[in-house]
């Protein structure tokens, strides 16, 4: 029986296919009936709302009156939109600055950390601290800080003798500031993630670049940059899905100004639906955001994943 | 030397990090004329705790408070209880459509509710219920990520070990509640953390499905405070340091849980 199981190529292991009423046993049911909830939940809260969208988007739509479907005049308005777009380019820099210099300090950072150092879990709490705190109350505090009458920012401009410059108020600077803030809310939580990695890696590789002379420098490139590679793939992704979702900053500390400049897609999104009421137009414009983000995210995953991957 | 720049280099980043956290404290304990006092004095003058008592009768900050501990403590258990069933369906049952539910809950795990708060705003509009607790819970009470995080820690716990206990008749809902639990708890103490600072935190999912202050969450209800009341700073960073102390406090308590939690969902992403 096993030998002609074997010769006709069918493996015992392998799951059956089965109809709704060939159910093998009470198992499989008891399976079957604990994960409806979820299927519930995704139906009514995931794919519906995406679908629901995906309608309104195909039409005028004010919440009061009945929907009425204008085809992809939406879209075509949306690739028209000077306003939309330049939120879309803001929020896209945005995202390219601020996860470039996340990355960046943090993984300097657990590269640092990852010596050993006494109150190291002290240190790593300080680091980690902002990441628990919402934006909200971060945004507030910032926003006080860079007060240019009493706030921490002219304060220490002050103390290096440079003329204290209002940075909310201004259409160059207000952005960049909110970039600082998302850099700074950030690091910690990047570091941990990298801390993690570099501390999976094997010491026996380090150990052989020390015999054969290498400087750390080069140690970092050749050993410690490589295998780090699916975490920093994972933190691209995770970064840039987040950055581009900028809200909370831009609302609480500057709605969108001065003059726009600090207007970004999701904020812009938030504006058309609940003050303009427009939400045939706004569906058509997150559609178009997380088509963005879903590009981006494929992209950094083909690009990365092009090279030999070093696993543990 | 080298030693000791490293540690100068780290201890001013640290200092950096915490310099607005100190900023919001010292904020919080000053009367009000002394604000705005130039050069800042970080230890106020005349410490003023009466803030933290003002601030309550300046706005609904118990109400507020209440409904963080509320919707947070709810998503968190309900996502401990749905997360884990799911996590066991998909782990260690057979069924026809499982691979596409996987799927599904894969492919959503990209889509943060923040990116689809249109959609989802529609739906609840439709489920009558924007401006309820139903609003602020019922579309959270399921993480994707929380789901693929249950499953992968289910699927290491050996299938002999449930076979057994099936032999000795445990039935189905046994050994999800006296066994499987047990194995995976602290991967659920992970996720229990995570959901609720995350939910917790969470500013634009509350503010877009509550319009009524008895439903403000911390956040809501502390930008609503800053738009009217923006110049008494003293107050409102009374208030956001009572509403950030419970998470920092957590945090520290739980350190090592939280670090495991981060490092979970990014390892096995």
């Amino acid at each position: 029986m096993a030998a002609r199981d074997t010769f006709l190529g069918t493996d015992q292991t392998r799951k059956p296919r089965l109809l709704f009423w060939e159910l093998p046993n009470r198992y499989s049911k008891f399976g079957m009936l604990i994960i409806l909830p979820t299927i519930i939940y995704f139906l009514v809260f995931r794919i519906g709302p995406i679908i629901y969208s995906l309608i309104a988007s195909f039409s005028d739509w004010n919440l009061v009156e009945k929907m009425r479907f204008i085809g992809g005049a939406n879209y075509i308005r949306a690739v028209t939109d000077k306003v939309f777009l330049a939120s879309l380019q803001r929020s896209l820099t945005y995202s390219i600055v601020v996860v470039t210099c996340t990355l960046t300090i943090s993984i300097v950072l657990a590269v640092l950390f990852d010596q050993t150092l006494s109150f190291r879990n002290w240190y790593r709490a300080a680091y980690f601290l902002p990441t628990v705190i919402s934006w909200v109350v971060i945004s507030i505090i910032w926003k006080t800080m860079y007060n240019p009458s009493f706030g921490l920012v002219s304060y220490i401009a002050d103390l290096l003798h440079i003329t204290p410059i209002p940075i909310l108020t201004s259409t160059q600077r207000a952005l960049p500031g909110i970039m600082v803030i998302g850099i700074w809310q950030a690091i910690g939580f990047y570091m941990v993630i990298f801390l993690a990695a570099l501390q999976a890696i094997d010491p026996n590789l380090y150990e052989a670049a020390v015999i054969d002379g290498a400087s750390p420098v080069k140690t970092f490139w050749n050993i410690t940059l490589p295998l780090l590679r699916p975490t920093l793939l994972f933190a691209i992704v995770m970064s840039t899905i987040e950055t581009l979702q900028v809200f909370a900053q831009v609302y609480v500390m500057t709605r969108g100004g001065p003059a726009n400049s600090t207007l970004v897609a999701v904020y812009y999104i938030y504006r058309t639906a609940f003050y303009l009421q427009d939400m045939g137009y706004a569906s058509a414009l997150a559609i178009i955001l997380l088509i963005v983000i879903m590009c981006l995210s494929l992209l950094y995953l083909k690009f990365f994943k092009t090279e030999t991957y070093y696993s543990r | 030397m080298r030693r000791f720049l490293l540690y100068l280099v780290i201890t001013t980043g640290a200092l950096i990090m915490l310099l607005p956290l100190v900023w919001m404290v010292s904020t919080s304990l000053k009367p009000p004329e002394e604000v705005f006092t130039y050069p800042i004095r970080w230890i106020p003058e005349n410490i003023r705790w009466m803030n933290f008592v003002d601030v309550f009768t300046v706005i609904p900050l118990a109400r507020y408070f209440f409904n963080s501990i509320l919707v947070s403590t709810t998503v968190m258990v309900g996502n401990l209880f749905f997360c884990t069933l799911a996590g066991l369906s998909l782990a260690k049952y057979n069924y026809p459509g499982k691979d596409i539910i996987f799927v599904l809950v894969l492919g959503t795990m990209m889509i943060p509710v923040q990116m689809i708060f249109l959609p989802l705003f529609l739906v609840v509009k439709v489920l009558g219920l924007v401006n309820t607790y139903g609003a602020l819970i019922l579309p959270n009470i399921i993480n994707p990520m929380g789901v693929f995080l249950m499953r992968q820690m289910i699927m290491d716990v050996p299938q002999d070990l449930m076979d057994s206990a099936r032999i000795d008749g445990a039935s189905e809902w046994t050994i999800y509640w006296k066994m499987i639990l047990p194995i995976i708890k602290p991967p659920m103490a992970a996720l229990a953390i995570f959901i609720f600072v995350w939910t917790w935190n969470a500013f634009l999912w509350p503010m877009i499905s509550t319009s009524s202050k008895e439903l403000f969450t911390l956040p809501v209800g502390l930008s609503a405070f800053q738009d009217m009341y923006g110049t008494q700073y003293n107050l409102l960073m009374a208030g956001m340091v009572v509403s950030t102390a419970p998470i920092v406090t957590l945090f520290l308590f739980l350190q090592k849980q939280f670090i495991k939690g981060l490092t979970f969902s990014g390892l096995k992403g």
